[in-house]
């Protein structure tokens, strides 16, 4: 990670580096050629047009310092005809680009191209241009040399030493901070990998702190820890479901196989084998349907569950159920009554189970001489209610929180069902959910209980 | 009436053989597929149980492979699996009846005895069960020459008990076919609607008619 940072920021240095490098040479020598250029066009000119005008030319150029963007020019300048002859000369001429190393040229080429080249003497960078000349209006040719003292641009652009160490200074500072960004990103990273490494199924606590990490990680690091709590809040759930289901399978079991044992230990009366074996026959329907209800609730858990729905009219889909429960209730002395319309898309067996399962409840816990009475509230177009309420016993409010969790019972001394599973209520909540519902209760003890049944259509 | 078991559950197999042996039925047992397949087409028999889960050949296969030759052989088929594409799936590969384990051996024998009498039906306009008679059309019973006052769900429910006299019916059967309740319900409910019952049907009477079998459920017969 560090390597590829430190790779990228060299290569973007190196580029600008080189395109400011390239910049900088191109406008410093543009200036010189043009200015060299320039020149001799000019001592062209008072030579051919003057007629050979030489001290002219001597106070026009020689003595006249060149100035362009505030800054002298240091140059020097020789004129000579076509012998080889002085014409004239910048004092220091000969010093600095000796007669003899002129290049020869073919001086009666007029229009010849102006020739550069680059000359070191003395530690002094000169730009040198040679052009032929044409001496007054005859046929006199010579040739014109100019010097241009270019150290200060040669020193700057020659100068790659210092772009290195620039270039060097600034791959150095690309790595630390390329390092520092990895780092800082890779902390994250691996604080995440530790922990997840950590994480097992009793130690599903663990949870990362991503307050420090940088936006992009944070919102990782938030996600992991929302994931762990839904694993942490299933696997509670889990643990204490299948402990429950099995101290409630551990007691009827052992019940069985002690019976069984005790009567095959010796022999016994026709009557008695038929005692226990109708005895055991009761004890393993109730295990088969404690079974039956924990495959429902699991079942109905799965989120892939694709229940049949169809067009409930809820009012007939209670009166079903009443009708079915209407002789127990006459025969407990207890008034069961229900009222008004509505519509509900939903699971017809399911629905009625869950009516059949509070209904049952609330006969069961509703003394003689009570009422139950189911409400069906249509208050809009979007939502269905359903209140169940009786004036039975009641639900001490401290046990409300937890009353639609499998297996629990508000005391086990005070069902009057020993039949009963515990999981009544649960279906009835998951039968709830499955039709995208929600359920809560309210409860006085010696008052009674309200279930409250909201569906959106 | 010949029946064959097609069930590799060996305790399963064992005692659905007793069961409906000591019913009165002829059973024959396959614990396989292809086992069952071949006796299921070389012999005569009345009804076929067969297991969907099956070594070398599955409960499916093998129904197509009996509807083929016997399209009118009555299947029911046995399985652990309870969802309701397998249940589906069975019923249009041409299973008459589909029941999942695990099942109370009394709900197995009373639709098996649905099965079979099945298009033998003599459906009858009235029973009589010693001085039981019941008009089936005009919605009347009596015993001897008391008439009998009932409600409908409680006639409904005399006749269902008098058109199975002698079968034991479980409280999840009767209130499956008397109230339609097809889920897992308070059953109680049976037992008081029973109990109403008899307080009309038996009560006045010396000879009671309905009795009740500890932990399977409601018979009546002349005992």
């Amino acid at each position: 990670m560090t390597f590829f940072y430190s790779l990228s920021g060299f290569i973007l240095l190196s580029v600008i580096a080189l395109f400011l490098y390239w910049v900088t040479i191109n406008i410093l020598y543009k200036a010189d050629y043009q200015f060299l250029s320039d020149e001799v066009d000019t001592v062209q000119y008072i030579l051919h047009n003057k007629a050979y005008n030489v001290s002219a030319l001597k106070q026009a150029v020689i003595d006249t310092p060149s100035e362009r963007n505030g800054s002298i020019y240091r140059y020097y300048i020789r004129v000579s005809d076509d012998k080889g002859q002085l014409i004239i000369a910048t004092p220091g001429m000969e010093s600095i680009l000796a007669v003899s190393k002129a290049a020869a040229t073919n001086t009666t080429d007029l229009l010849a191209k102006k020739r550069y080249w680059w000359y070191e003497n003395n530690d002094t960078n000169y730009l040198v241009i040679q052009s032929p000349v044409q001496l007054g209006i005859k046929n006199n040719f010579g040739k014109i040399q100019i010097a241009l003292d270019i150290s200060y641009q040669h020193k700057v652009v020659s100068d790659r030493k210092k772009l290195g160490i620039a270039l060097l200074a600034g791959t150095i500072l690309v790595l630390f901070l390329g390092f520092f960004i990895a780092h800082r990103g890779m902390r994250s990273l691996y604080v995440l990998t530790e922990t997840a490494k950590m994480i097992t199924a009793t130690s599903l606590h663990q949870r990362i702190d991503p307050k420090s990490w940088p936006t992009e990680l944070g919102t990782l690091g938030i996600a992991f820890n929302q994931m762990l709590d839904r694993i942490e809040s299933s696997f509670i759930r889990l643990k204490q479901f299948s402990s429950d289901l099995s101290h409630e399978l551990r007691i009827p079991i052992n019940n069985l196989i002690g019976e069984t044992e005790i009567t095959l230990s010796r022999a016994h009366s026709i009557d008695e084998y038929q005692q226990v074996l109708t005895s055991n026959l009761e004890e393993l329907q109730r295990i088969s349907q404690l079974i039956e209800s924990m495959l429902f609730l699991s079942r109905a858990e799965n989120p892939q569950l694709d229940i049949h729905k169809t067009l409930l009219n809820v009012h007939e889909e209670i009166a079903f159920v009443f009708d079915y429960y209407q002789t127990m209730a006459e025969e407990k002395n207890i008034r069961i009554s229900y009222e008004g319309n509505g519509q509900l898309l939903g699971n017809s067996i399911m629905f009625r189970r869950m009516i059949s399962n509070v209904l049952s409840n609330s006969l069961n816990y509703t003394p003689p001489g009570g009422t139950i009475h189911f409400s069906i509230i249509e208050s809009d177009k979007d939502t269905l209610h359903i209140i169940a309420s009786d004036n039975g016993i009641g639900i001490p409010e401290e046990h409300l929180p937890k009353i639609f969790d499998r297996f629990y019972r508000v005391d086990s001394s005070r069902s009057p069902q020993p039949g009963g599973t515990g999981l009544g209520l649960a279906i009835v909540k998951s039968i709830v959910e499955l039709h995208s519902g929600t359920i809560s209760i309210t409860s006085q003890a010696e008052k009674g209980t309200a279930l409250f049944f909201s569906f959106s259509k | 009436m010949r029946i064959l078991i097609v069930e590799d559950e060996r305790k399963t197999a064992a005692y659905l053989q007793k069961g409906l042996s000591e019913s009165g039925f002829v059973v024959d047992h396959a614990s396989n597929g292809e086992e069952g397949l071949y006796l299921a087409t070389h012999h005569q028999y009345d009804l076929v149980i067969l297991d969907v889960m099956l070594p070398k050949l599955d409960g499916w296969t093998v129904i197509v492979e009996i509807r083929k030759q016997y399209p009118d052989m009555r299947v029911l088929f046995l399985t652990a699996r309870d969802n309701v594409e397998d249940k589906v799936k069975g019923l249009e590969l041409g299973a008459d009846d589909y029941l999942v384990k695990p099942f109370a051996f009394s709900e197995l024998l009373a639709r098996v005895r649905t099965l079979l009498r099945r298009g033998t039906t003599q459906s009858s306009d009235s029973l009589s069960i010693s001085d039981l008679t019941i008009d089936i059309v005009k919605h009347k019973a009596s015993r001897g020459t008391l008439r009998l006052n009932l409600t409908p769900k409680e006639f409904a429910l005399l006749v269902l008990l008098a058109q199975r006299t002698g079968e034991v019916l479980s409280r999840t059967l009767i209130a499956e076919l008397v109230w339609d309740i097809n889920f897992d319900s308070d059953t109680n409910v049976v037992d008081v609607a029973i109990r109403r019952l008899r307080q009309k049907v038996d009560d006045p009477f010396d000879a009671k008619l309905i009795h009740s079998v500890r932990g399977m459920g409601y018979v009546l017969e002349e005992r």
